[in-house]
């Protein structure tokens, strides 16, 4: 397929390209309690095929772009079309010029993860069987679960003789859990690794499980006031995002950002721990074909490096570096028992928490959380919480404890004071 | 003018038809639902000019579904053959083999598969292709400049449109279907700074249609604008529970996320939703009636004329004057729960499994006034601007995220503001609550709706304005 849209991009004039082909194969199991309720197999292959056209005009020089996408069973004709299409519609595309990627040739880099070894639907039932397995309690059950294995293969060719490929292997999916007295309730979690760790997925259905026992004993949702908050597991690392989305090149050539290196971005040390956050490469390359590797974003909550596509990296006058998915933070120095102190909200599932990343406010309707009161964890539920990173991230405190899932490692909990609550 | 059929699936379909006689050899139910689209998104930004074809929602390609004599399983792909016949047989019984022989099936029955042929389109006034880019990303760039024009000290007016043109041929022993179906969506946000933070007010359109929908984009620029104004003179609100007005914007948010995802009845065979248990019973008020269907009076976004496992759309009576009447189903559900299907089996793209989703949803007309709803408020709030929100089947609880809030005192909009704000509670103490309900339904398709966090498909809701008590944060 390369040799024929090579072809075809020749016909069409253009000469600057990236091809990046992904083939994808994907095993799924959907459960309904402990019932197979489906299985699936999905094999798709595409090749992303974008170029780029040049111009001028008074004086300054564009590079336009525009992506099509080509995959089995075209023929030659639509081929030559979709192109023809794509490279017409980049000559309207009068964005500043830029450089394309550097030229990387690079042997083929197999998946490093332990999943490469066996077939897909093994790793499924594999990971089933552990999740199912842990569904041992009396209370309280696996309501649902779906799993998805995928299989990703990357090659990526430019026009200026660019030329790298890659494997991937990871698991992702979701469970519900429920527990029926004295209250029907459900718990959702999500989960994703990039190895073969069944006892993790059963820690984590087993976490699921008290969690949807400790919902079904809520009976009250905390009065409304000012609590000091923990964040706690899959919930946290959107709170660190609003740190890596305002160092993206693409927000600070949007002027939604205007962090430089350098910057105490984490405002003022007002007796909380300093932020040592560090992008890490779940990839060799990106989608055009950058070499990725760890980046340290912040550290003692100053900013370290910025990062992005490649255009926007160009425009903005930095080594293009790729786009993260997945990030590493230190932890801090404080058990987790210690943060549970009187008076402290300890939130556990959110409906959705969610952060702004325009204006650092945060917030989320509580589906469980733990009111400590009394020496005592009072589960607790609904009301929402709303707050302003801008506000508190001066006094935040990282837990000990590690939480580790495909895109984050680090603290299990942060502990975020005088968060406004709206509840009973 | 009509959407014409995919010359693509035309030719495919003796390919399907040999590959679903394949699988009838090996099992007492199969189809193949087969894909063409064609999907195109624009944007003009400070980020720069955009076009590109999207292929998140847009993928060519087909699902192949078969019943074991226990349930189904699935396999899908883009390679469509004879050479590949083989491989996609043998990785189909491979999945079945190694499922069955690891795991208890949920024992279902097999579909109806009542007889059905019909080939349908919808219709356009602008075809988006043959506008062609230059000119889209004209009328684009002038709203753009005409932000800057009215308020040089934006940080940004970002423009986008997207347009989905797909084609789907369903096919079973039974069935035989073609459809073809064209919706366009547009949408403006203006950004300003205050100190730190990013302030935004945005505006959508969407339509089932095509580039028609760009004739309306320019006269929403001055309500984005002045939104924006207040936004950036918002202040944080102190957490209680209020009166509020909601526009339909926000009545469509609480309308889909509140209640419609709890009627959605997959769940109800996963024991879910909470509404399973209040069929026939009061949910809301005796003012809320409630629909949904890809066949409603409202076409938006997500009308079509059958859904991703061949049944046809429907519009479905949820809530009857406040009481609830039943939910929208797919149709593996249906069977499960001696149910017809209403047409609500949806998949994001051919590499998904289906899951009943909604459609277009909305709360029907009342017959109140906009201003005598304002007027009735004593100490209350004007909620504007949804974002976002997440659904709650099993205990109906509520979070919608709206972007700001405008004080009403003594029936009178005092010109202060609020913002962010989310809205917790419980979902029929809010419906219950509605105490008026004004007459005129608008609806707006511009975003997605996930089923939990993922499985994005295009949706459309709305309703009037409504007054009701709910929680604030």
């Amino acid at each position: 397929m390369f040799e024929r849209i090579e072809k075809a991009l020749g016909t069409a004039g253009v000469s600057v390209w990236n091809i990046a082909k992904n083939h994808t194969r994907t095993a799924e199991l959907y459960f309904i309690k402990k019932k197979l309720d489906l299985p699936r197999f999905n094999d798709i292959l595409q090749y992303e095929v974008t170029v780029y056209r040049d111009s001028e005009a008074e004086g300054n020089k564009f590079r336009g772009q525009s992506t099509t996408y080509i995959v089995p069973g075209m023929t030659d004709e639509e081929i030559g079309r979709k192109i023809a299409d794509a490279y017409f519609a980049a000559q309207f595309v009068k964005n500043p010029f830029y450089e394309l990627p550097d030229k990387v040739v690079s042997p083929h880099c197999g998946s490093s993860s332990d999943l490469k070894d066996l077939p897909l639907e093994d790793i499924a039932e594999k990971l089933a069987e552990a999740a199912l397995a842990a569904d041992c309690e009396a209370d309280a059950y696996l309501n649902s679960l779906e799993i998805f294995v995928h299989r990703k293969s990357f090659e990526i060719k430019a026009s200026n003789g660019l030329h790298v490929s890659y494997d991937t292997d990871d698991v992702s999916g979701e469970f519900v859990t429920q527990c029926k007295e004295p209250e029907d309730v459900e718990q959702y979690r999500e989960f994703s690794y990039d190895s073969l760790d069944p006892d993790a997925l059963a820690a984590k259905i087993k976490e699921g499980l008290r969690d949807a026992r400790l919902r079904a004993n809520a009976k009250e949702m905390p009065a409304s006031g000012t609590y000091d908050i923990l964040i706690t597991g899959e919930n946290i690392p959107e709170l660190f995002n609003y740190y890596a989305a305002r160092a993206s090149a693409d927000m600070l050539y949007a002027g939604l950002s205007t962090w430089k290196i350098g910057d105490v971005i984490q405002g003022e040390n007002e007796g909380g721990e300093r932020l040592d956050l560090t992008l890490v490469a779940d990839t060799p390359f990106n989608t055009e074909g950058v070499p990725m590797v760890d980046r340290e974003l912040v550290r003692g909550g100053v900013l370290q490096t910025l990062f992005g596509s490649t255009r926007f990296c160009r425009y903005m006058g930095l080594e293009p570096t790729g786009r993260y998915r997945k990030f590493r933070v230190d932890c801090g120095s404080v058990p987790f028992a210690e943060m549970q102190k009187d008076g402290v909200l300890e939130t556990v599932s959110f409906s959705d928490f969610q952060m702004d990343f325009f204006d650092g406010h945060f917030g989320g309707e509580m589906r469980l959380a733990l009111l400590h009161k009394d020496g005592k964890a009072v589960p607790v539920c609904g009301g929402s919480v709303n707050g302003s990173i801008l506000d508190v991230q001066g006094k935040l405190i990282f837990s000990k404890e590690r939480y580790k899932s495909g895109t984050y490692e680090g603290p299990y909990a942060v502990l975020i004071p005088g968060i406004p609550v709206a509840g009973a | 003018m009509q959407v014409r059929s995919s010359a693509y699936l035309a030719s495919m379909k003796p390919l399907c038809r040999k590959l679903l006689a394949l699988l009838l050899e090996r099992y007492r139910y199969a189809s193949v639902l087969a894909a063409d689209v064609d999907a195109r998104d624009y944007s003009v930004s400070r980020s720069g000019i955009s076009v590109s074809e999207n292929n998140r929602f847009g993928k060519r390609g087909f699902v192949v579904r078969v019943y074991t004599g226990e349930g189904y399983a699935e396999y899908s792909g883009n390679e469509l053959s004879e050479e590949k016949f083989p491989e996609i047989l043998a990785e189909l019984e491979h999945s079945i083999r190694e499922a069955d022989g690891h795991f208890a099936r949920y024992q279902t029955a097999v579909s109806a598969d009542e007889p059905l042929q019909f080939v349908k389109s919808t219709e356009y006034a602008v075809d988006p292709h043959e506008l062609g880019d230059e000119a889209i990303l004209g009328k684009l760039s002038a709203v753009r400049k005409t932000a800057f024009e009215k308020k040089a000290d934006l940080i940004d007016c970002a423009v986008r449109m997207s347009y989905q043109c797909y084609h789907k041929l369903f096919l079973s022993p039974k069935r035989d279907l073609e459809q073809n179906v064209l919706w366009s969506a547009a949408s403006l946000a203006v950004l300003a700074r205050r100190g730190e933070e990013v302030k935004d007010a945005y505006e959508s359109i969407s339509l089932l249609g095509g580039a028609e929908l760009l004739d309306d984009l320019p006269g929403r620029l001055d309500h984005a604008i002045a939104t924006l104004e207040d936004v950036l003179k918002s202040e944080p609100l102190v957490p209680g529970t209020y009166e509020c007005v909601c526009t339909p914007e926000v009545t469509g948010m609480i309308v889909h996320e509140a209640f419609g995802h709890g009627v959605e009845m997959d769940m109800f065979v996963k024991d879910r939703a909470l509404a399973q248990s209040h069929v026939g019973k009061p949910v809301a008020s005796s003012l809320i009636t409630m629909r949904d269907g890809a066949a409603t009076g409202y076409e938006d976004v997500a009308t079509y004329f059958f859904d991703d496992e061949g049944n046809t759309a429907q519009d479905t009576l949820i809530i009857d004057k406040g009481i609830l009447v039943g939910g929208i189903c797919d149709e593996v559900s249906a069977v499960r729960l001696g149910k017809k299907p209403t047409g609500n089996g949806r998949r994001e793209a051919i590499d998904h499994k289906a899951y009943t989703r909604m459609t277009n949803t909305y709360f029907l007309e009342g017959d109140d006034r906009v201003e005598d709803m304002i007027a009735s408020v004593k100490d209350g709030l004007l909620l504007e601007q949804p974002t976002s929100g997440m659904e709650d089947p099993k205990n109906w609880g509520i979070q919608c995220m709206v972007s700001f809030a405008r004080e009403i005192k003594d029936g009178k909009l005092t010109g202060r503001i609020f913002s962010p704000i989310v809205l917790s509670g419980y979902v029929p103490d809010l419906l219950k609550s509605i105490t008026m309900i004004s007459g005129t339904v608008e609806h707006a398709g511009g975003g997605f709706c996930g089923k939990g966090h993922k499985e994005w498909v295009k949706v459309s809701d709305g309703g009037p304005y409504i007054k009701a008590t709910i929680r604030l944060g």
